[in-house]
C-alpha cells in the first residue's frame, strides 16, 4: 500500500460499532477500512467469531449499504452461514428473499424487453445488474435491483423506442420540456417506465454518464461485447464493464455511488481477472483522454478497501493517472466519508461525517488543490471536528461550480 | 428477565443507553431519551422480557430530542430506525404513539421470513381467528374487545405467518384504539388497562391497552389459524355474518398482505392454503358484546 | 390479435412456470417468471387447463368450451375467450406455437 496519512494513523482498538466512538475526520479513512462490513467483506470467515452485538451492528451496516443480500451470498459461498446466530440468519434470510424478488422481476423485465424488440435491433447488450444476473455471475447474486439498462446502436434508437413504446413503455418525465432536454442536449432517451408493471428501462447507447465530458464510442462497446450463452443477449467486454461502473462511481473528480459499486468492481476483477486478454485491455482503456483518472481510483480504492487482487504492474502503469499527492490525500478522505457505513446510532451518522465531506467539497470549488492540501492539513481537520459551527457557515452550498477547477482537482 | 422487574430508574436508565426486550419473535432495541416516553413504555410493555444477553438486535429504534442549532426554540423529536432518520415529532408528549407506528414500519419492511397480513390475530384453545381489516374497520377495537372477554392476544397489527408450517407467530403488542373507541373500550371493560391516552397525534386522540400477561408469556407458543372474519362497525347495525366464498376469502386476504410480492410462490401457497382451509366470513356489528359472541361461534 | 378464423395455434409459453391453486370454481395461477398472481373465473381456467394439455386454436378451444355452456350462453362465452386469450399473450402466458 502507498503511504498515504490514513494508513499513519493509529486506530485505536474499535468499539462496539466496529469504529471509534468519536473520531476525528482525520481517521475516517481508517475507520472505514476497519468498520465490522468491511472486514467482513475481505475476510468472509471473520463472522463465525462474531458475537451477538457485533452482528447487530454488521446487519445495520450491510442493510444501510444495500448490501445485506451481497453479504448472505458470501457467508454461502465461504461456507460460514451455519456459524451465524439464528437470529442474524434470519435478517440474512429475510434480505435474501428481498433480493430474489428483485432478481425475478430483472429476469422478467428483460425477456419482456427482449420480446419488445425483436427485430428493432441486432444486438442488446444488458448493463450492471441486468447483465450480471442474466450471465449467472456472482456478483448477480444478493443484488437489489431497480432498472434495467440496455445499450443499443445509436442509429437504432428510434427503432427501439418505437417498439418499446408499442410494449406499454412511457417516458418517466412526462413534461415535454424535459424530454426535449433529454433529447437535444443530453443526446438520451428519456427513462422509460412500464405503464402496467411500473418498472424502469434506460436505454442508452454509451456508458458515459450524460453529465459527464467524458467520450466514449458506442460502436466501440458494441463491436467489443460479448454473447450471454444461450440468451441471444450481450454484455459488454470484461475491461468495458470495470469501465462502466468505475466511471459512474469516479466522474468529474466526485464519488457518485458508494460501497455497493466498489464491491461489484471487486467481484468483476475477481471474475475475470486472470483472462489474459483483461488487464492489457483495462490499461489500453486508461490511455483514452479521461479514462485513466476514473481507473486509477478504483483500483486503487478496491485495493485499499477490498484487497483485491491488482496486479502491481497494472497499478504501476495506472499511476501514470493519477492526481498530484495532495488531491489523492483529499479524495482518499471523501471517499472514506463516502463509504463509511451506517452505524445503529444515529449521531454517528450524517454528522460530523457528512458536513466534513460537504466542507471539503465546497472549497475544492474555489481552491487550487495544492492550497487546499495546505490548509486542510491534518491538524487542521482534527480542529475542524470541535468547530462544526464555522464549517456550516463556509459551506457554500455551490453543487458543480466552477468546472474548471473540478477537472484539475479530478 | 421481565421490563416490570426493572424500577422506573433502572427502566430510564436502561432506555437511554440501549434496552433490548423481545417482542414475539423479534428483538427490538430501544433507545429512548424522552423523559415523558419512560413512563408509559415501563407500563404498555410491562410482561415483555429482555432480550437474552448477545443477541443481536432485529432492529435498532431510536427516538431522541433534537436540538437544531439554527432553530433552538424548536426542539423536535426524532425517531430513528438503524441509525437513520425516520420521522419528526413535534411534542415530546407524543412520543410513544410516534414510537409504535415506527415499530409498526420497521417490522412491516422487514420481517420478511413471514407472510405478513395487516390484521389482528387472536385466539382460543389453539384456534386463532385472524380479522383483516384496513384502518378505520374497527379491527382494533374489536380485538380489545375479545382480548378483554378472554381471548388470547396474538397480534392487533400484523398477523405472521410462517411459511413452513402456516401456523401463526404471535406478536403481542399494545393495543390501539382511536377517540371514540377508548370511551367505548373503557365501558365495555373498564378493568382493561389503558396504559396511556394520547390527545393531539395526527390520527386525533390515541389510547394503548395493556397487552394480557397471558398473552404475553405465551408469545413463543404458534397458533394454527381456524377462520378468517372481515369486522365492518357500523353504527345501529344488527349484528350478521355473511360466508365468503373461498375466492373472496383469498382476495380479502391478498388485499392485506403486507409483503406478498417478496413471498412470490410460497405466499401464493400459503394465502390459497389459508383459503381453501379457514372459512371466511363478513362481519357487521354495532354492538361489542354480539361482535363477541359472533366470533365465537365463527370460530368454534 | 387472436381472433376467431385465426389460424394461430396457441400454447402455454412454458409450463413449468405456473403454479395453480384451486378455490371454487376459480383457479389461482402464480407465474413463477414475473412474480405475479392471477384471478381466472371458470372459463378463463378452463381455456388454461386446455391450453396445458396440448396447443389449440381459437376455433379449437371455442369448441371445447362451448360444449360446457348452454346454447345460449355459446356466443358470450366465444366472444369472452377471445378476451381471455388476448390477454393471455398480453401476459406472456401463451405464444404462437410454431405451426
Amino acid at each position: 500500500m502507498s503511504g498515504r496519512g490514513a494508513d499513519a494513523v493509529a486506530v485505536p482498538a474499535a468499539g462496539p460499532e466496529g469504529r471509534p466512538a468519536d473520531s476525528p475526520p482525520a481517521r475516517f479513512a481508517a475507520a472505514t477500512r476497519e468498520s465490522l462490513l468491511l472486514r467482513v467483506l475481505r475476510r468472509p470467515q471473520i463472522a463465525a467469531e462474531l458475537g451477538g452485538a457485533d452482528w447487530g451492528v454488521l446487519l445495520v451496516q450491510a442493510s444501510g449499504a444495500a448490501l445485506g443480500g451481497r453479504l448472505a451470498a458470501l457467508l454461502e459461498d465461504a461456507g460460514v452461514l451455519d456459524r451465524v446466530p439464528a437470529r442474524a440468519r434470519d435478517r440474512l434470510a429475510a434480505a435474501r428473499r428481498t433480493a430474489d424478488r428483485y432478481e425475478r422481476i430483472t429476469r422478467w423485465e428483460v425477456a419482456c424487453t427482449q420480446r419488445a424488440l425483436r427485430g428493432a435491433t441486432e444486438r442488446i447488450v444488458l448493463l450492471k445488474g441486468a447483465a450480471y444476473v442474466i450471465a449467472g455471475v456472482p456478483i448477480g447474486r444478493g443484488r437489489i435491483m431497480s432498472d434495467v439498462d440496455i445499450l443499443v446502436a445509436r442509429p437504432d434508437l428510434p427503432a427501439v423506442e418505437a417498439a418499446v413504446r408499442v410494449h406499454g413503455w412511457r417516458p418517466v418525465k412526462s413534461d415535454p420540456y424535459d424530454e426535449h432536454y433529454y433529447r437535444e442536449y443530453m443526446h438520451e432517451l428519456p427513462p422509460l417506465v412500464h405503464e402496467e408493471r411500473g418498472t424502469v428501462l434506460d436505454i442508452h447507447h454509451t456508458i458515459v454518464p450524460p453529465t459527464s465530458r467524458l467520450k466514449i464510442a458506442g460502436a466501440d462497446l458494441l463491436a467489443a461485447a460479448e454473447p450471454i450463452g444461450g440468451t441471444g443477449l450481450w454484455r459488454l467486454a470484461p475491461p468495458d464493464m470495470l469501465l462502466h461502473t468505475a466511471i459512474h462511481l469516479f466522474h468529474d473528480g466526485e464519488v457518485f455511488g458508494g460501497l455497493r459499486e466498489l464491491v461489484d468492481l471487486d467481484g468483476l476483477i475477481r471474475l475475470f481477472g486472470a483472462r489474459p486478454d483483461f488487464w492489457p485491455g483495462v490499461v489500453d482503456r486508461a490511455g483514452h483522454r479521461g479514462l485513466g483518472r476514473p481507473l486509477f481510483y478504483a483500483l486503487h480504492y478496491c485495493r485499499h478497501f477490498l484487497e483485491t487482487p491488482v496486479p502491481d504492474m497494472v497499478h504501476a502503469r495506472l499511476a501514470t493517472y493519477a492526481p498530484p499527492a495532495p488531491v489523492r490525500l483529499l479524495m482518499d478522505r471523501l471517499v472514506a466519508a463516502a463509504f463509511a457505513p451506517v452505524s445503529p446510532r444515529p449521531e454517528d451518522n450524517g454528522g460530523a461525517a457528512a458536513r466534513w465531506l460537504l466542507y471539503v467539497r465546497s472549497h475544492w470549488l474555489r481552491m487550487p488543490p495544492l492550497l487546499l492540501a495546505r490548509h486542510l492539513g491534518r491538524k487542521a481537520l482534527v480542529r475542524f471536528a470541535a468547530r462544526t459551527p464555522k464549517a456550516r457557515s463556509t459551506r457554500s452550498g455551490r453543487g458543480r461550480g466552477a468546472p474548471d477547477r473540478r477537472r484539475r482537482g479530478a | 428477565m421481565k421490563v416490570s422487574d426493572l424500577t422506573s430508574d433502572a427502566f430510564a436508565a436502561a432506555l437511554g443507553s440501549g434496552l433490548a426486550v423481545r417482542l414475539g419473535p423479534f428483538v427490538v432495541h430501544w433507545r429512548v431519551t424522552v423523559p415523558a416516553a419512560r413512563g408509559p413504555l415501563h407500563a404498555l410493555y410491562a410482561h415483555h422480557p429482555l432480550a437474552e444477553p448477545d443477541e443481536p438486535p432485529d432492529v435498532y429504534v431510536d427516538c431522541r430530542a433534537h436540538l437544531n442549532p439554527r432553530r433552538p426554540w424548536s426542539r423536535r423529536i426524532h425517531l430513528s430506525i438503524d441509525g437513520r432518520f425516520h420521522a419528526a415529532q413535534a411534542r415530546a408528549q407524543l412520543s410513544v404513539p410516534a414510537l409504535e407506528w415506527t415499530m409498526n414500519w420497521s417490522l412491516a419492511t422487514r420481517a420478511h421470513e413471514y407472510l405478513m397480513l395487516h390484521a389482528a390475530v387472536v385466539a382460543r384453545d389453539g384456534r386463532a381467528v385472524i380479522l383483516p381489516a384496513p384502518p378505520g374497520s374497527g379491527k382494533s377495537t374489536l380485538c380489545g374487545a375479545l382480548v378483554a372477554r378472554g381471548w388470547r392476544l396474538l397480534s392487533d397489527e400484523f398477523t405472521l405467518i410462517r411459511p413452513g408450517d402456516g401456523l401463526i407467530a404471535p406478536l403481542p403488542r399494545p393495543v390501539s384504539l382511536k377517540e371514540g373507541a377508548i370511551a367505548v373500550m373503557r365501558r365495555f371493560a373498564p378493568e382493561h388497562m389503558f396504559a396511556g391516552v394520547f390527545p393531539g397525534t395526527v390520527k386525533g386522540t390515541v389510547g394503548y391497552v395493556l397487552p394480557p400477561a397471558a398473552s404475553v408469556a405465551a408469545q413463543d407458543e404458534p397458533a394454527r389459524p381456524c377462520c378468517v372474519v372481515l369486522p365492518r362497525w357500523r353504527s345501529g347495525a344488527a349484528v350478521r355474518t355473511e360466508a365468503l366464498s373461498r375466492t373472496g376469502t383469498f382476495l380479502a386476504l391478498n388485499r392485506n398482505a403486507v409483503n406478498y410480492s417478496i413471498l412470490g410462490e410460497r405466499g401464493a401457497a400459503l394465502l390459497a392454503g389459508l383459503a381453501g382451509g379457514c372459512p371466511g366470513h363478513r362481519l357487521a356489528y354495532d354492538s361489542l358484546d354480539d361482535a363477541v359472541d359472533a366470533v365465537g361461534g365463527l370460530a368454534a | 390479435m387472436p381472433t376467431p378464423d385465426s389460424p394461430d395455434v396457441w400454447r402455454l409459453a412454458d409450463p413449468s412456470a405456473f403454479a395453480l391453486f384451486g378455490l371454487d370454481d376459480d383457479l389461482i395461477v402464480y407465474d413463477r417468471r414475473s412474480g405475479q398472481t392471477h384471478l381466472f373465473n371458470a372459463l378463463a381456467a378452463e381455456a388454461f387447463r386446455a391450453l396445458h394439455v396440448r396447443p389449440l386454436t381459437e376455433a379449437q378451444l371455442c369448441a371445447l368450451l362451448t360444449d360446457m355452456v348452454e346454447p345460449e350462453r355459446a356466443a358470450e362465452a366465444a366472444s369472452a375467450l377471445s378476451a381471455v386469450l388476448a390477454r393471455f399473450a398480453a401476459l406472456g402466458m401463451i405464444d404462437p406455437a410454431d405451426a
